[in-house]
């Protein structure tokens, strides 16, 4: 298993520049397939803007913890903010027609089909959403 | 980071997009120049996309109130040269049926033409 983390404040140059690193560790360093990697990246893009946006309420002092797993058979990554959290049944269906030409709201379900798996987890004080990407046998051959 | 190039075809005026349009960057930026381009008068507008390499959750949002923007202007945003990828993601939040999208730049530009 190789890992990566970072400790940031809620700064969007800041979630670039780890977007950026976690792209040449998984490509470089792991050799992730490039399919793989881009659909893996939307969904870490969409879980660190979701912790930005609406768990820290872009609020620069509070802080984002980001951890970043490569194992032999799956690609993982933990995003924690300092919100108070979300249950997927309290987000509207963005693809339902009344929702479909609003401008927000896509963020979870882009991470969930980018993803084969999405967690949460609450804890006192923080909020934790985790992506699962599973790898093909093929690129670890 | 999102570059964006302006070129006319007739009444139509054709962005080329190049980059990604992302939260806090291109979707602002894409927002400002279909803006000034509606109150130049402009009403046909293409987003050329062949060069879009990324687009997010906001991006995509931002793209669906430009078309809402532009109609409610009296004119009409057409997409050209959608990359399977970029097709997809429209395909996650199923927005590719309310676009007007294009392989062939010609078949786009004459797109306007035929609906009036």
């Amino acid at each position: 298993m190789r890992k990566i983390g970072f400790c940031i404040n809620s700064k969007i140059e800041l979630i670039n520049i780890v977007e950026n690193g976690v792209e040449f560790f998984l490509k470089s360093i792991c050799k992730v397939n490039s399919d793989t990697l881009y659909w893996f990246m939307v969904g870490f893009h969409e879980i660190l803007v979701n912790a930005y946006l609406h768990g820290n309420k872009k609020k620069e002092k509070l802080l984002i913890d980001i951890a970043v797993s490569f194992y032999p058979d799956k690609l993982k990554a933990s995003v924690t903010d300092r919100g108070s959290g979300f249950n997927f049944k309290d987000i509207p269906d963005p693809t339902k027609p009344e929702n479909i030409l609003k401008p927000s709201g896509r963020g979870i379900l882009f991470a969930k089909n980018a993803c084969d798996e999405v967690f949460l987890k609450k804890e006192e004080g923080k909020f934790t959403v985790t992506i699962v990407k599973k790898l093909k046998e093929v690129e670890n051959a | 980071m999102l570059e964006i190039s302006e070129r006319r075809v007739g009444d139509v005026i054709i962005l080329d997009l190049k980059g990604k349009i992302t939260i806090g960057e291109g979707d602002k930026l894409l927002r400002e120049k279909v803006t000034e381009l509606l109150e130049k008068g402009e009403r046909k507008i293409i987003l050329n996309m062949a060069r879009v390499s990324y687009l997010d959750s906001s991006g995509t949002g931002e793209v669906v109130s430009l078309l809402m923007k532009v109609k409610k202007a009296g004119g009409e945003l057409k997409l050209l040269s959608l990359s399977q990828k970029i097709k997809d993601i429209f395909q996650i939040a199923q927005l590719l049926s309310i676009f007007d999208y294009y392989v062939d730049e010609e078949e786009a530009v004459n797109s306007f033409s035929s609906n009036e």
